[in-house]
């Protein structure tokens, strides 16, 4: 050491280096290729660290606290959305590999409008023609941003598809003894706030790739992946796949390596909402409220990010908080909300979607849909 | 022996997606082969099982054929893949746990319970004459979703016993799950039951309990109740029969 240099600053940007790597790689952009290369292998050996930890931890307390009616509830929590969300994961894989096989990028580039805000707002209606649920969204979206789909129009349809739709107006008629007021205004503040993050998103990251994970970003403006590994197989349109039956093959190959590589999100989200549903109790929530609407649309809507509700079940939950001083617009809250973001999906996210490209695509829903329901608790006063 | 270990460690870590899907093939083969899935999702969603045990299958042929044209390079490296797959098959560890079971008095103190409420005119009480024919077998749901037409007459229904400071003595809840999709959304609804001797009740205990369906003032509000006349324990039905559906 130079006599005279002080070693804290250094011990401080280490420590820094460590903890926030990603962070750190995402934000300075004129870091160099090499540089970039070195911290993200060091990043995701930090991630791996910790998802093994998880691992580890959960097999702990299936070994020693397995007996307990706490652990008991949870794996039944736990296992009920896994069994729940895993075959609409496992379809979405299958589904955008048929779209990275069979979809050539130019006619998908032909199929979608040439104004970018019409793309946003088809987009958002999508889920009315292809009923989806959340989990399988996901890698569906991942799939069609890869094929160029516009950021704006791949989000609006994120987040717009698990609520606009058939299954969900259904489920929420039955749910609310065929209240059809409750129905129009859930699916319409879904349509409303996933166009306007939609735009926001579009309007944010002018660059798309700003926004997107390397793997998630369509690759042909000659942009490449940092993380050095070949991309022959599964960036383009399977090119050199001709025939249906190599197309098919591919597809499926294609489905089944993408599932093994994200769908552990769905497993830890699917753990942490189990956790939460176990541990914390909704009367909790109500009693927080204590009759306050702006509070209460709050205390919804962290209740719906932490309970991870199928899109399709969620209104009978909602439903239930009828009978207490919960108003109306908060429990709007928590079944608008509930679908567009959700620890499970927030991790589910990370593959597609960059971490500043998350926070601001979950601060923009957030902050809609808490301003559209205090205004629809104001309206309704 | 390190060079038979590490050879080891190399084939398995290239066969790892096709043990995580293996796992899930099987588990998703047993379940609905033998119908226990119904103890985590509604009977109706076997589609949802037979869909997911058929694409598990299709990935797990997938990788078992695999083309050269198909690797993928595993940029997640070694670790990262052992990583992915230890996280997939984690769920199998509770499966394990929670076969057979279902949720009980713990999950239903960290959520709403919904009880018979009944609003009926003075008018409509006093025209409630006490029915004596044979009782009539009931699903506290429907006790819970239309009370009226059996109000007065002798009942027996089944479910769990719940028991806490804020229920009346010489009382308990008969309480069930329903689940609109899964047991992750499972709803309680339950009953009042006057009964005499609670000492033997424990919370969570099965029991069928036959009784004279009446209405009794609870919390503030009109709520029926069950005037037992027999309560019995009864065997804990497997998982797949512990939740009514919406």
């Amino acid at each position: 050491m130079v006599a005279g240099e002080n070693p804290r600053p250094k011990l401080k940007y280490w420590l820094i280096r460590v903890l926030f790597t990603e962070v750190i790689m995402e934000l300075n952009s004129e870091c160099p290729a090499t540089c970039q290369n070195a911290q993200a292998t060091q990043s995701r050996r930090l991630a791996h660290l910790a998802q093994g930890g998880f691992v580890l931890l959960a097999v702990g307390l299936m070994v020693f606290l397995h007996d307990r009616s706490l652990v008991r509830t949870l794996s039944i929590t736990f296992i009920s959305i896994v069994l729940e969300a895993l075959p609409f994961m496992l379809l979405g894989t299958l589904i955008g590999g048929m779209i990275e096989a069979f979809v050539p990028r130019d006619r998908l580039a032909a199929l979608l409008p040439k104004r970018r805000a019409i793309t946003v707002l088809v987009g958002a209606g999508l889920g009315a023609i292809f009923p989806t649920c959340e989990c399988a969204i996901v890698p569906v979206v991942r799939s069609l941003l890869r094929k160029g789909v516009p950021l704006g129009a791949a989000v609006a349809y994120l987040l717009g598809g698990p609520i606009v739709n058939p299954l969900v107006a259904a489920s929420t008629a039955v749910a609310y003894s065929f209240s059809w007021s409750v129905v129009i205004i859930r699916l319409l503040c879904g349509y409303a706030i996933a166009v306007a993050v939609g735009f926001w998103m579009d309007f944010r990251f002018r660059n798309q790739h700003d926004a997107l994970v390397p793997d998630a970003a369509n690759h042909t403006d000659g942009n490449h992946c940092c993380h050095g590994h070949d991309h022959h197989d599964h960036n383009d349109d399977a090119s050199g796949f001709n025939t249906f039956r190599t197309k098919l093959a591919f597809a499926v190959h294609r489905a089944a390596d993408e599932f093994f590589d994200i769908g552990r999100f769905m497993i830890i989200g699917a753990f942490l909402a189990a956790l939460l549903q176990t541990l914390v109790a909704r009367q909790t929530f109500v009693a927080a409220i204590g009759g306050a609407p702006a509070l209460s649309v709050v205390l919804m809507m962290a209740l719906a990010v932490s309970l991870n509700l199928c899109s399709e079940a969620d209104a009978f939950v909602a439903a239930s908080f009828r009978a207490t001083v919960v108003p109306l617009s908060a429990q709007m809250a928590f079944m608008v909300l509930g679908p567009m973001l959700d620890i499970k999906l927030l991790l589910m996210y990370l593959p597609v979607f960059r971490r500043r490209a998350i926070i601001t695509l979950a601060g923009a829903t957030i902050l809609l849909v808490f301003v559209s329901m205090v205004i629809m608790g104001v309206i309704r006063k | 022996m390190r060079d038979w270990i590490n050879g080891l460690r190399a084939y398995l870590t290239e066969r790892l997606p096709v043990i995580a899907y293996s796992v899930w093939a099987f588990f998703y083969l047993v379940m609905l082969c033998d119908g226990n899935y119904q103890a985590f999702l509604q009977s109706r969603f076997w589609v949802l099982m037979a869909g997911g045990a058929g694409i598990t299958v299709l990935y797990l042929a997938s990788c078992l054929v695999r083309k050269p044209f198909s690797g993928r390079g595993h940029h997640f490296g070694e670790g990262g893949a052992w990583v992915r797959a230890s996280l997939l098959c984690m769920p199998i560890l509770f499966l394990w746990n929670a076969w057979g079971e279902g949720l009980g008095t713990y999950a239903l103190s960290k959520r709403f319970i919904q009880l018979t409420t009944v609003t009926v005119s003075e008018q409509e009480q006093k025209a409630v004459v006490p029915d004596d024919s044979p009782p009539v077998g009931v699903s506290v749901l429907s006790l819970v979703n239309d009370p009226k037409p059996f109000m007065g007459k002798r009942v027996f229904t089944e479910g769990i016993v719940y028991r806490d400071e804020k229920v009346p003595t010489g009382h308990f809840i008969l309480f069930r799950f329903v689940i609109a999709c899964c047991a992750a959304d499972a709803q309680p609804v339950g009953i009042l039951v006057h009964a005499g001797n609670l000492e033997k009740l424990k919370n969570d205990t099965w029991i069928d309990v036959e009784g004279r369906f009446d209405l009794r003032e609870f919390d503030g509000s009109l709520t029926a109740c069950i005037e037992a006349e027999s309560v019995k324990s009864i065997r804990v039905p497997p998982g797949r029969e512990q939740y009514l559906s919406n």
